[in-house]
């Protein structure tokens, strides 16, 4: 049996080096999937340095610099280390981060599905708002408020919201349109028309650029859909309205026609979110269709601090495509910024998350480059900001669409938006579904119990 | 899906050139059974500690990953694992019903059909070629490799740009040289976006070509000279001799690409994203897309019930490899 | 079995360009193909540097993008492909010899029911595999990563193992038992230089394999400074501003990010091609 001894020796050096390696590795992490019990709290001595770890989508990493600059100015002992995602990208990271216990102090997390997603490694803002001045609430804007605390299936504040946004709008490029002597189009038939003169202008300018990724489909369809009925959407997601109902085959087919008659090109569908900012950004087309996210395009110092080329950009409401429709737009609440159970500095999170909701200096930094209607009550944007007068209507227009308070927008973001309805969008534009066989599958498939609703 | 899939699908490859499963030692099998079997179970217990650190391995990340998935699976739950509530078989019965699930399985045999297909023509011509004595042969032959090679993130990722209707280079250079015509809105209509994944494909020869290039360095080639002094034509050289004698080389590349295509989920999610409207999916990227939506919470079981699914049709299509391995 | 080298010069598929036209078809073909199959290549490195030119490699070589610097995907890549090779090559080995040289009852049964196993898609294990590696604690570790992409080549690694150590002849085995030699010593000072080619070969695919994993890293590793090269691709992708430069800027880093999968493969192209068709002895 010496065979086995010698053996036995063998791999004992093999088993205890593996077991070594694990032990090791482990260290750091306190393992488990999704462990939500609140991380004690270091204790920061005074002058000591903290750093936070801030990870998020929104808004653009230019603007949050600023902000993050002017904070660390303020409070020299916080570090802020950000780490911003796409959009897409930041649905599986942080839910993937904050399961596996990662450590992060503030967290930008969406008004809507997401908040459900994450919200048991959340804290809430009740846990942590001792460190917020006592009057804060009065300084957020309530109806803001109201919709971030709704959308959490236990109806509990989990993040203080930046502002509110719509989707989706129109930018133009006001020198395109000015050369070619072209008014911001109201109505299908002034798109229509427009697309034409800027084909017939030729010089390498695209009438009309957007996102073709899946998620911006539905952005754009029920900009479309609400036209016909503002809370359309909304009704669509709460069971109120079915899916094949004539509304919406109205709206496919208002959709449809849009893509058959050319007045948007189904080449579009192939480009990426950032593809067709780039091509608006470089002057390389006439309009861009877009979320309210993006209206830092309207600022001429953002422009040129972020080699935006475009000269002078303007902004309004998607064209009213259907017969009788008012222009809409979805809104809602947005940027919630939240602070996990696994922070360790929940004292020093609270207050980069005060500079950024509640202080005026704060909102300034990002308010000023226009990406929200900030929830500050009664603060308003820099006019210094608004250089011409296409920008300053196109604000305003923006602005007056998110007030107007049409359907909700991201709390109906579930795996049938995702899954489903983008892809028969997608068919719908291509012209590979008429609208009302879409209008059946998507009634089939909502009624198939695969996808929850929130 | 994960690296091993593209490239060298970890399968059947040398089991295809020779019998898997040899016949124990002859000398052994004549002594008395009784002799043996106490032999054979004397060998048990090194057998058990050399086997210890795999069958470890395979018990954690295999065998209670598989009752793991059995748990997920009928339940609604999320990333977190916590709050799950019981479903029974529920999604089971929603996966299996589900059009889109099985368009993707179709999707997964007919794109290792078209590679398999390539690979058994052009695949075998290149690797004829490359075996001929040509010149600059290692440079064609890291050329033909390469995409196989490196991360299929990354070539997966370059294609998608290669791909796009605007500003595509496929797109940009078919203008440039006159075939503007045949520029296509690739991930646009069904038709163009497979064949875009058709061409992806046809990028990752570099298999084949090694499983062949190493045959017809031991295969007897020599019998060509005598064809052609009978006055066999180049043709039929190669589809009356060569084609036939590499017989088994085809069947390893045939299983080969089967069992990887399983895990091609990197190929699809980086090129075409399943477009148009999901129709390039394949089930990785149908689990992929359950796990992480775009947008909204993932619904593990679902996910899981869909894994299970797919492991088992993983499996099958292994247990006919290992039986067609262990006949020959 | 050298894949690579330039001994069959003389072979006699050499007649299949004896006329000068199948010679012809033969280089066209072949000029044609790397002509396409550079394409992707050519055309990346022509957007990398079409606004900012060669500077962009600089540029992105020493920027942090989402915290992710390159260099350091590169490290985090090959310290994991390091772990992965060593763990395959030292467990598929053992396994190896316990299938081939040791007679055992129930052998053939484990060993087959092992190989089903080898179509087993990664993606299909996520779910499991993430749970499973938040409860050893091994999320952000490269042993966490390593360990399932060990697992999931382990399957291969053991087929090649054995079928290699099939020609390795039993005779040698016996002699070093009657020498009194334990399983431990004959694995270590018989068996394993026997299989040293084959384990080369191997150690060349892991390494191929492991640095190519994308789904594994992206699920278990969040914190950036872990961030592997394959892995890369996709999470610096949102620090990209949509701007011509910076779009070219990130073709740039997508350059990059192929040259150790490239240089890997250039010089290790004789053990991967051997590895991945060889496994062993042809009769």
């Amino acid at each position: 049996m010496r065979n086995d001894a010698q053996v036995r020796r063998g791999l004992a050096a093999a088993a205890t080096a593996l077991v070594l390696s694990l032990s090791v590795a482990a260290c750091g992490n306190s393992g488990g999937v999704g462990g939500s019990s609140n991380a004690g709290q270091a204790t920061v001595g005074a002058g000591q340095k903290v750093t936070l770890n801030y990870w998020t989508w929104f808004p653009a990493q230019p603007t949050l610099q600023k902000s993050i600059a002017a904070f660390e100015a303020a409070n020299p002992n916080i570090t802020i280390k950000l780490r911003e995602f796409s959009n897409t990208d930041y649905q599986k990271e942080l839910p993937l981060a904050l399961n596996s216990g990662q450590s992060l102090d503030v967290v930008g997390v969406q008004v809507s599905a997401m908040t459900n997603t994450v919200r048991t490694q959340l804290r809430p803002v009740g846990d942590w708002a001792g460190n917020l001045p006592a009057d804060w609430k009065s300084k957020i804007n309530p109806a803001m408020l109201a919709q971030t605390q709704d959308i959490a299936k236990d109806k509990t504040l989990y993040s203080i919201p930046m502002g509110s946004i719509g989707s989706a709008v129109v930018y133009s490029n006001a020198d395109v349109l000015a050369k070619l002597g072209i008014s911001f189009p109201k109505t299908q038939a002034d798109l229509a028309a427009d697309v034409a003169k800027v084909k017939a202008a030729g010089g390498g300018v695209a009438p009309v650029v957007f996102s073709g990724e899946a998620w911006w489909q539905d952005e754009m369809f029920f900009t479309v859909a609400d036209q016909i009925d503002p809370k359309l959407s909304d009704e669509l997601y709460t069971g109120k309205v079915a899916w094949n109902s004539p509304q919406l085959v109205k709206a496919l087919t208002a959709y449809q026609n849009l893509f058959k008659n050319g007045t948007l090109d189904k080449g579009t569908l192939s480009l990426k979110e950032t593809d067709a900012d780039n091509t608006f950004n470089s002057g390389k087309a006439a309009f861009l269709v877009e979320g309210s996210w993006n209206s830092s395009v309207l600022s001429s110092a953002y422009r040129k601090a972020n080699g935006i080329t475009v000269g002078n950009v303007g902004a309004g409401a998607f064209p009213v495509v259907v017969d009788g429709g008012q222009p809409a737009a979805r809104t809602f609440a947005e940027g919630g910024l939240a602070i996990p159970k696994s922070s360790k500095y929940a004292a020093q999170a609270a207050k980069f998350i005060q500079f950024m909701t509640t202080d005026p200096a704060g909102v300034s930094t990002w308010a000023s480059d226009l990406v929200l209607v900030p929830s500050l009550n009664g603060y308003a944007v820099d006019p210094s900001v608004l250089t011409t007068p296409e920008a300053q209507s196109g604000y305003a227009a923006v602005q007056a669409l998110i007030s107007a308070g049409g359907s909700g927008r991201g709390q109906y973001s579930t795996t049938f938006t995702t899954n489903v309805l983008d892809n028969t969008l997608l068919d719908v534009a291509r012209g590979n579904t008429a609208p009302q066989a879409a209008a059946d599958s998507l009634q089939s498939a909502w009624a198939s119990g695969r996808y929850p609703v929130q | 899906m994960t690296s091993h899939l593209d490239t060298p699908p970890p399968g059947a490859p040398p089991a295809g050139a020779r019998p898997a499963a040899p016949d124990p030692d002859p000398a052994a099998a004549r002594r008395a059974a009784a002799a043996r079997s106490r032999a054979r179970r004397r060998a048990l217990l090194p057998a058990a500690l050399f086997l210890a650190p795999l069958l470890a391995l395979y018990g954690v990340y295999y065998l209670y990953a598989f009752v793991f998935l059995g748990q997920t699976s009928t339940q609604n739950v999320d990333l977190s694992f916590t709050g799950a509530t019981d479903v029974g078989f529920r999604n089971f019965q929603l996966v299996l019903t589900d059009p889109v699930f099985w368009r993707d399985i179709g999707n997964n045999l007919l794109f290792a059909a078209v590679s398999i297909a390539v690979s058994l023509t052009l695949g075998f011509f290149l690797a004829v070629s490359l075996a001929s004595g040509v010149r600059a042969r290692k440079f064609f032959f890291v050329v033909f490799l390469l995409p196989s090679l490196i991360p299929m993130s990354l070539f997966a990722t370059v294609f998608g740009q290669l791909i796009q209707t605007n500003g595509g280079a496929i797109n940009q250079t078919l203008r440039a040289v006159g075939l503007g015509a045949l520029a296509q809105d690739w991930t646009g209509n069904t038709g163009s976006a497979y064949v875009a994944v058709f061409i992806l494909l046809t990028y990752l020869i570099g298999l084949p070509v090694m499983y062949y290039t190493s045959d017809l360095t031991t295969a007897n080639t020599a019998v060509l000279e005598a064809a052609m002094i009978d006055g066999a034509g180049t043709w039929q050289m190669y589809r009356m001799i060569l084609f036939p004698m590499l017989r088994s080389t085809h069947k390893t590349v045939i299983l080969s690409v089967l069992l990887g295509s399983f895990r091609w989920f990197e190929v699809i999610f980086f090129s075409t994203g399943s477009q148009p409207a999901g129709r390039t999916g394949i089930p990785g990227t149908y689990i992929y897309d359950q796990m992480f939506p775009s947008t909204g919470g993932g619904q593990i079981g679902y996910a899981s019930a869909a894994s299970l699914v797919v492991l088992v049709v993983a499996i099958a299509v292994s247990a006919v490899n290992v039986l067609v391995q262990r006949r020959r | 079995m050298s894949a690579t080298t330039g001994s069959e010069q003389l072979s006699p598929l050499h007649k299949l360009r004896q006329k000068p036209r199948d010679s012809v078809i033969v280089y066209a073909t072949l000029a044609i193909g790397a002509v396409l199959w550079l394409f992707p290549l050519v055309s990346t490195l022509r957007q990398s540097v079409q606004y900012g030119g060669l500077r962009n490699y600089l540029t992105v070589l020493t920027t942090d993008y989402n915290g992710v610097s390159l260099i350091r995907a590169f490290g985090n890549s090959l310290l994991i492909a390091a772990l992965t090779v060593t763990l395959t090559c030292t467990i598929a080995a053992l396994a190896a010899y316990a299938f081939s040289k040791l007679d055992f009852p129930g052998r053939e049964t484990i060993y087959h029911t092992g190989l089903l196993l080898l179509a087993v898609p990664a993606v299909a294990i996520m779910v499991p595999v993430y749970w499973i590696t938040g409860n050893l604690g091994l999320f952000n570790s490269p042993v966490g990563v390593a360990l399932p992409e060990v697992v999931l080549t382990l399957p291969f690694a053991v087929l090649l193992l054995r079928n290699y150590a099939d020609g390795i002849p039993n005779e040698l085995i016996e002699a070093a038992r009657v020498d009194g030699a334990g399983h431990g010593r004959i694995f270590r000072h018989v068996f394993l230089p026997l299989c040293r080619p084959a384990l080369v070969n191997l150690g060349a695919l892991c390494v191929v394999w492991s640095v190519q994993d994308f789904l594994f890293p992206s699920m278990l590793l969040n914190d950036a400074s872990q961030t592997t090269a394959a892995q890369a691709v996709q999470t610096i992708k949102g620090a990209f501003a949509p701007t011509p430069l910076q779009t070219s800027q990130y073709f740039a880093a997508l350059m990059l990010l192929a040259v150790p999968a490239i240089v890997i493969v250039v010089v290790g192209l004789k053990f991967i091609t051997q590895g991945i068709t060889a496994g062993g002895v042809k009769e």
